[in-house]
């Protein structure tokens, strides 16, 4: 027994990559990506392309798979990098506590301005390059008004004096001419920093040519003419954890970003299950045992009006009933504007609950009608009533053992769906379940959501149907499970 | 506001969610443009034939629907209103979110220098001050001082030139990555004289200075800058929008749910807002949206759809405001296509579809048909020219006339080739389906053979841009400011919007002049002359020009709705005390 499930749960866990890996290429081999319907004429090219490539998107595909694979498992150190006057100045979290430290920055060998395409387009912008001379000076080169993309940052130019300094640089642009230099001649013996409570920092030059690291208390301080920001907690250090990664539509993380659908989806989902069930089971319970009478013909023909239904359609017609005309419960959402209380939630889940459950409940029903009566025109059930046991006691204690084993396969697989939520109920009703974060990011292309989504429902699905083959085991003696 | 438009995936292309935008948009016929000579409302009474105007329905004749408080009647504090979004917003703050439910949620708690006022009909819009007090233009054109007027965050922390400061450092920050940066290209500098005293500098002239400081939306550098920029992106924003600088503030965020804010006690209007709190809530169908608002779940949904229009008029606890929308729906024509390079033939595909009936049919009359270029409603629309008539054997003829010949079965053909078609629609959108129905129906009229491919909407934008299709159905959203370069000049068939392939080299030179001109009369007259090629060459068949419907509870006083925000003056919103709702919230 113990090996079975050791041995499924392994098989499980290569499942679970494979959905995952699928899942992963079939979004992003899609067309279009995440950003792709924000496009629009007012917006430039390249600010769609700086946001594409800050979520990574400028990279093939398969090169994004292995990052995020490796980001799953593996936690990058959170490293804030802040640039003043020719140096780098980077803070990072050890030993519980924040520490900084400075490098002088080593000028670029050639210096490209690439005007933006609104530049460009309105005011003839051009390219301009400038290459760093052996003695390490640059040339000086004409540049028109306009706004530049250069080393990772922006330089405007305009009819006065501009200037920027950046990536161990200064330019300064005016009358038309560009003149580049570097912003450090040599390095300094040390670096100030104006500390939180106004105090100043000093930091002494290593052997190594680097200043410091100091550790730092939190709050703001400023070096030349940055604000650098000290949080109260530590910055990460790099480590081993579990990481979904973030969703690019919301911008929040995969993992607390999904928590309050899946809750909101177990709790409707497990209601459904329940009102599916009870309610199934028993009316199979009843019709199979009155087979052929007017009550089974009532419940049959009940089930294949209720079965046939679209639930939707039955969601709308159920709230203008109950909602909009009679207004005994409310439309929509999980609770009323500043409830938070058990019976208010129970009023909202009314009318999704049975919408999402009945349909269900009527195919349970037909399952177990039929697995009942499969099992009542046995022999042993034949040799039961023989001995005289009470009717009662041959259906529940000898009959339904075997009948239930089709309903517990059939329970297994549902397992699943109270996690991927219903996509339809949730969305009539507005409840804010897993079903409409699977729809948004279908249609978003929000590539680590949906993995998210179907990493868990992989996982429910494993293991549901490993439930289930724990249950029949319990059922039926004699099943045996190796 | 331009950057609402410009973040506004609804605005832009046939975009997926435009089942709400453009359904929910529609309207007959003011003659919504406005007279030439910029008057307003007056003149602009529906035109004879639509139907008659419903005592609930509070119409706005050009871009605003208002709705007066009683004459005498002071406005007293209290009450909530429930506001349904269509779907969650993206982030709190305006930098980095994109989506149009944001800009909602922000524009009421992140202050802006100026208000731009939905008066684009009769000119380039114009401003009125906010928390700048004034603003002076320098004598070079090249800047612009701004005197603030004293104002808080909610935390009791003055708001001054440094968060504007920072708030542009942020909007050019690369890192940031704010898809709306190149706004901010033109500003050189912002110099601080004192905390209540700014100077933006410009490095051009352009004829939108204003509107480009202005778009950039503040937040308070004291909380923002906490969070290094490269980090913005990926932020959880809900601690730092806490300290808020509008009529309200944010109180709680349930992502998914609903969005609290309540009244801002340092908001800087003398005794405004009247409302203890505005609370969004997250209610993801329109189908619920008109349940929830009949059965008063809602007090303010903001794209009723045309077919819903009734219901709501018919409900005596709301009312319905219409409004002149920015956008237009369309049908485009290949013209780099063998099929459709014939200037003929696209006139003849305009006069063979019934667009008059489309709008009475699918907008239930709360569309127009549309026909300039650049919609009738904005200052620079050529009101001379209008929508070619329906006339089928005028589309026959021009048909002939182009070399086609009707076969035995009434079908055109060429070189033994039926005129046959595609026109691409995206998934999900029901209105746009609906116009290709009809389209198809009329062009089977006259033996032209066009087949309906419903796609998705990303599969469909890369065929678009790659000229690999032959038609399809499109809107577009218009900006207050008049461009078109984006869409019509001939570089912009290179990956950018001009999807039909259009060029001709007036056209590109009246663009390149007149989007820059800062002398708006001679800009017209360009226009005037751009819209009259356009409406000679008929790349697009322009379909309809729709209204806007927002239902809102009828108890709310001193209601303004207009094509720049339909909840414009929410902080001027109040609600008599006998008609209060939330009662409990105004205790607290």
């Amino acid at each position: 027994m113990f090996a079975f499930v050791v041995r499924r749960l392994l098989i499980g866990l290569l499942i679970i990559w494979g959905v995952y890996t699928l899942t992963f290429f079939a979004v992003n081999l899609a067309p279009g990506d995440p950003f792709a319907n924000l496009e629009n004429p007012k917006m430039t090219k390249e600010d769609l392309e700086r946001l594409r490539a800050k979520w990574g998107y400028d990279k093939p595909v398969l090169v994004r798979y292995f990052i995020h694979l490796g980001k799953l498992f593996w936690r990058q150190p959170d490293v804030r990098v802040f640039e003043s006057g020719g140096l780098e100045i980077r803070l990072f979290g050890e030993d519980g506590t924040n520490r900084l430290f400075a490098t002088v920055q080593r000028p670029p060998d050639e210096i490209v301005l690439t005007p933006t395409e609104r530049s460009r387009i309105d005011f003839g912008a051009r390219e301009v390059r400038v290459e760093r001379r052996p003695d390490g000076s640059y040339p000086d080169a004409d540049i028109a008004s306009g706004r530049f993309s250069v080393l990772d940052t922006f330089f405007v130019v305009g009819e006065t004096e501009t200037a920027l300094e950046t990536s161990g640089v200064t330019l300064r642009a005016s009358g038309g001419r560009l003149q580049v230099s570097p912003t450090l001649a040599s390095a300094p013996d040390r670096v100030t920093l104006d500390g939180p409570g106004g105090e100043t920092i000093l930091l002494e030059r290593t052997a190594e040519g680097l200043y410091g690291p100091v550790p730092v208390e939190p709050g703001s301080y400023r070096a030349g003419g940055v604000d650098i920001y000290v949080p109260v907690e530590q910055l990460d250090t790099a480590g081993v954890t579990i990481d979904l990664g973030s969703s690019v539509l919301t911008k929040r993380p995969v993992t607390s970003l999904l928590a309050e659908p899946l809750v909101n989806s177990l709790i409707l989902g497990t209601a459904a299950l329940l009102l599916d069930y009870i309610v199934g089971v028993l009316i199979g319970v009843v019709s199979a045992t009155r087979q052929y009478s007017k009550l089974d013909h009532a419940f049959t023909l009940g089930a294949l009006f209720v079965y046939s239904m679209p639930s939707f359609w039955l969601g709308l017609m159920l709230m203008l009933l109950f909602a909009v005309k009679l207004q005994w419960l409310p439309s929509e959402g999980m609770h009323d504007i500043g409830e938070t209380g058990l019976l208010d939630l129970i009023e909202h889940m009314l009318l999704p609950t049975f919408v999402l459950g009945i349909g269900a409940a009527a195919a349970t029903a037909r399952y177990q009608r039929s697995a009942l009566l499969e099992v009542l025109g046995q022999d042993y059930i034949r040799t039961a009533r023989a001995k005289g046991l009470p009717e009662g006691a041959v259906v529940w204690k000898h009959a339904m053992r075997n009948a239930l084993i089709p309903v517990i396969t059939l329970f297994g697989l549902t397992l699943p769906f109270l996690v991927s939520g219903s996509v339809i109920v949730e969305q009539i009703f507005s409840w804010p379940g897993m079903g409409r974060e699977v729809i948004k990011a279908i249609y978003g292309r929000d590539v680590f959501v949906v993995s998210g989504i179907t990493l868990i429902a992989t996982t429910m699905v494993v293991l549901g149907s490993l439930v289930a083959d724990l249950l029949y085991a319990l059922v039926d003696p004699r099943v045996r499970l190796q | 506001m331009r950057s609402l438009a410009i973040r506004t995936a609804l605005w832009a292309l046939p975009v997926l969610a435009l089942g709400s935008c453009d359904s929910g948009t529609g309207g007959p016929t003011t003659d919504g443009g406005g007279s030439p000579s910029g008057a307003p409302a007056g003149d602009l009474t529906p035109s004879a034939g639509t139907r008659p105007l419903h005592p609930d329905e509070i119409r706005g004749e050009m871009t605003t629907a208002f709705k007066p408080a009683p004459a005498g009647a002071t406005p007293v504090r209290g009450d909530t209103a429930v506001i349904a979004l269509l779907s969650d917003i993206d982030s709190l703050n305006p930098f980095t979110s994109t989506s149009r439910e944001a800009q909602e949620v922000q524009d009421l708690i992140f202050p802006r220098l100026m208000l731009e006022e939905a008066d684009y009909y009769k000119g380039p819009p114009t401003f009125t001050p906010r928390i700048a007090e004034s603003w002076e233009f320098g004598a070079d054109g090249l800047s612009i001082r701004f005197k603030l007027r004293e104002c808080e965050w909610s935390d009791g922390t003055p708001i001054t030139g440094e968060d504007i400061r920072f708030s542009w450092e942020a909007a050019r920050n690369p890192d940031v990555a704010w898809v709306s940066a190149s706004i901010v290209d033109f500003i050189r500098d912002i110099e601080i004289h004192s905390p209540r005293d700014f100077t933006v500098h410009y490095t051009q002239e352009s004829p939108y200075q204003l509107m480009d400081i202005n778009d950039v939306q503040i937040v308070p550098k004291h909380v923002f800058g906490k969070v290094p920029f490269d980090r913005w992106q990926g932020h959880d924003w809900r601690e730092q929008s806490m300290v808020c600088g509008g009529p309200f503030r944010l109180e709680e965020y349930v992502p998914n749910q609903q969005i609290v804010l309540g009244r801002n006690p340092h908001y800087w209007e003398p005794g405004k807002p009247y409302l203890e709190k505005v609370v969004f809530r997250v209610v993801g169908d329109l189908r619920t949206q008109i349940s929830a608002l009949l059965a008063g779940d809602i007090d303010v949904m903001i794209s009723v759809i045309p077919k819903d229009a009734r219901r709501v008029l018919e409900a005596p606890h709301l009312q319905l405001y219409s409004y002149v929308t920015r956008t237009y729906g369309y049908i485009g024509w290949n013209c780099g296509h063998p099929l459709f390079s014939d200037r003929r033939v696209r006139r003849a595909m305009t006069h063979a579809i019934d667009r008059e009936n489309i709008v009475e049919s699918i907008f239930y009359g709360f569309a127009k048909v549309a026909a300039p270029q650049i919609i009738s409603s904005m200052w620079a629309s050529n009101k001379n020219i209008q929508p070619l008539p329906y006339d089928p054997d005028r589309a026959v003829e021009l048909l002939e006339e182009a070399g086609w010949k009707r076969n035995a079965e009434g079908l055109f053909e060429k070189d033994g080739k039926p005129f046959r078609f595609t026109i691409f629609t995206n998934a999900g959108n029901e209105v746009r389906r609906q116009i290709c129905v009809y389209a198809q129906s009329n062009l089977r009229d006259i033996g032209v053979d066009m087949q309906i491919q419903v796609m998705d909407f990303n599969q469909m934008s890369e065929q678009l841009k790659a000229h690999k299709f032959e038609s399809y159905a499109g809107v577009w959203g218009v900006a207050t400011k008049v461009d078109n370069k984006p869409i019509w000049h001939s570089s912009a068939a290179n990956g950018r919007f001009n999807f039909v392939d259009y060029k001709d080299d007036r056209v590109d030179e009246i663009i390149d002049t007149a989007r820059v001109m800062k002398d708006f009369e001679a800009a017209k007259k360009l226009w005037d002359e751009f819209q009259e090629i356009l409406d000679r060459d008929q790349p697009y068949t322009m379909v309809y020009e729709p209204r806007g419907l927002v239902g809102i509870h009828r108890r709310f006083q001193n209601v303004k709705v207009t094509s720049l925000r339909q909840i414009e003056n929410i902080h001027e919103w109040w609600v008599p005390k006998s008609e209060q709702k939330y009662r409990a919230a105004e205790s607290r």
